[in-house]
């Protein structure tokens, strides 16, 4: 698999990625960092980011607390690199759910038509009714506060962003002579649609992906603010805010502020390389 | 624009409503841990005490029944009893709506007015104004709310002390001078988004064909900005606006919290948080009815906005 998986890659979406543009590859600069440091985190942190000094109590920045410390004492920066792990993973595991479940309705959709079409139609509508937030509150309600909860929510409340464009380019695609061809040849369906289909249309796929990844971030973040996402002791950055609120009331801001330009960061990041994978991949198609 | 086609919307969002009250009622049903313990708050409770609040709640009754009676209450505007407040959620959520909608009117105000004003000037501004707004508002629909929430409240109400950090104020102008901080963070990503669509929307009508006619003609560049392209491309625009303040009972949510405002959006927080389930069931339907309601009301109003569509609507 994954010495035909190589050079697919190289060939189909190398090219079509190259010329997105400087916007998209300082994107993926800046992104790159972020996944290295939530990867290298145990050798960045300068401190244990779970270490409670309450003598060390909202201390401002120092040499050995470069971005201070928070209510408990605990080093923020160290919390932010270790943030870093949960707050790129939570949206990670939304995307890649919502993906598969989004690719495998669409594909299905698109490739049977009819009844089969019209039923999974309806039932994306059904979920689009229900704001992506909202499904996760309930499912919390339901199932008690954690990470499990609300990333399964937002999966599924996504599932529709993805459906909708692989549907779409699914549709044109499943028309094309060489699935016919294909066909005739006696070739299965799952295995035409896996082995041709679903690679062809991947990089439209890739863009909506990146573009989801980014409000995933948001949503989990302000999940994990309103204290229903990660739970304590850990924290992503969007439960950081939600701890750094006291100490900024109190003028001691950076221990709610740091985490916040980094989800502004990576979002902006996802989003730019979202807009510039879909433009390229737009311009290639025509 | 029939109103065979009007029936027919109506009756999907009666559907819609139908099967969202169902999977509520289901989720909540099948949810671990019983009101009762709840209502019993950890107290030991006789079985004479336990088997009156179960027929209080009605809690022995089978699901079905459960669920009927539910929905014909919800239909006669009887939400139930809240277990954490003891009192009826109808009462206590119209107690707490009138924050959330002085709050999401002000910020819908505010994407509207300044989402336009600054999607327009970019689009006749081209260069340096027209760069500095798309990276300005790229940036702000990355900016969730309740970073925003936290910014403005370090700056405006720590720091400069110009407007208070926490509550809803008495009276309709303290409840204003209140609401500003959390109306803007309600509305700042919204309001880029807008200004990106009126934009892209404006850009578009400008290139057109009528436009350069109207130019060649001699008519003052500001009449053709105005009379001309300004209404043509503002249909889009007024659509996505309906869309995006009805997303904004969502995101109120996470507002109200940052501000400690009570509104209904905190009210969710604390009933799910107080597994207090006929509030969070009754704010959760609130919020999806409203939601494909307002979409309904955009689809339906676009014809009237845009002359162009009504023969495609009807057809």
């Amino acid at each position: 698999m994954a010495t035909q998986a190589l050079p697919l890659v190289r060939r189909r979406w190398l090219p079509r990625l190259r010329g997105a543009g400087w916007m998209a590859a300082s994107a993926v600069a800046v992104l790159a960092g972020l996944v290295l440091v939530a990867l290298l985190a145990p050798w960045l942190a300068p401190q244990d980011p779970d270490a409670v000094s309450l003598a060390e109590s909202l201390n401002g920045p120092s040499a050995a607390h470069p971005l201070g410390t928070d209510q408990a004492g605990r080093d923020v920066l160290s919390r932010l690199i270790w943030g870093a792990r949960i707050s790129l993973l939570g949206p990670l595991g939304v995307v890649v759910g919502a993906t598969l479940l989004g690719v495998t309705v669409g594909v299905v959709a698109a490739w049977r038509g009819g009844w089969v079409d019209a039923a999974l139609s309806r039932m994306i509508e059904l979920i689009f009714a229900f704001p992506g937030v909202l499904l996760a509150i309930l499912l919390v309600a339901v199932l008690g506060a954690g990470l499990d909860s609300t990333v399964l929510a937002l999966a599924i409340a996504y599932t529709p962003y993805m459906a909708r464009i692989t549907r779409g380019v699914a549709l044109s695609e499943r028309n094309r002579p060489y699935i016919r061809a294909l066909e005739l040849q006696g070739f299965a369906a799952w295995g035409i649609a896996l082995r041709h289909l679903i690679p062809n249309i991947a990089p439209f796929v890739l863009a909506q992906a990146s573009l989801c990844f980014g409000y995933a971030m948001i949503d989990l973040a302000g999940l994990s603010f309103l204290g229903f996402g990660v739970q304590p002791p850990r924290s992503d950055w969007g439960a950081m805010i939600s701890e750094g609120q006291t100490a900024l009331l109190q003028g001691m801001p950076l221990s709610a502020l740091a985490p916040g330009a980094a989800i502004v960061t990576a979002v902006v990041a996802f989003s730019l390389l979202g807009e510039g994978i879909a433009d390229h991949v737009r311009k290639a198609a025509r | 624009m029939t109103a065979a086609l009007v029936g027919r919307r109506l009756l999907a969002l009666a559907l819609v409503m139908l099967v969202t009250s169902f999977v509520v009622f289901s989720a909540m049903y099948l949810a671990p841990g019983s009101p009762e313990s709840f209502l019993a708050r950890g107290n030991s409770i006789t079985a004479d005490t336990l088997a009156a609040i179960r027929a209080q709640y009605h809690l022995d009754d089978p699901f079905l029944q459960r669920y009927l009676s539910w929905l014909g209450g919800l239909l006669t505007g009887d939400f139930g009893q809240s277990l954490q407040f003891r009192q009826p959620v109808g009462g206590l959520i119209a107690s707490r709506l009138t924050t959330t909608l002085l709050l999401i009117g002000y910020a819908s105000l505010l994407i509207l007015i300044s989402g336009v004003v600054i999607g327009v000037i970019a689009a006749i501004r081209r260069g340096v104004v027209d760069a500095a707004a798309v990276i300005g508002t790229t940036v702000a629909m990355g900016t969730p709310s309740f970073v925003v929430a936290i910014g403005l409240t370090s700056l405006f109400a720590v720091t400069l002390g110009w407007f208070p950090a926490f509550g809803a104020g008495e009276g309709l102008l303290d409840r204003l001078w209140h609401l500003t901080l959390p109306a803007v963070a309600l509305a700042l990503s919204s309001a880029a988004l807008i200004a990106r669509a009126t934009r892209s929307s404006m850009l578009a009508e400008l290139g057109k064909e009528y436009v350069e006619t109207a130019r060649v003609r001699g008519f003052s560049e500001r009449r053709l900005i105005w009379r001309h392209a300004f209404r043509n491309a503002m249909a889009p625009v007024v659509t996505l606006t309906g869309l995006v303040v009805s997303g904004l009972l969502v995101t109120t949510t996470l507002v109200e919290t940052a501000f400690g405002l009570n509104g209904m959006g905190s009210l969710l927080v604390q009933a799910v948080n107080a597994k207090d389930f006929p509030v969070t069931q009754a704010i959760v339907l609130i919020i999806v009815a409203a939601f494909a309601v307002s979409n309904l009301v955009v689809d339906l109003l676009y014809p009237l906005i845009d002359p162009r569509e009504r023969g495609r609507a009807a057809g």
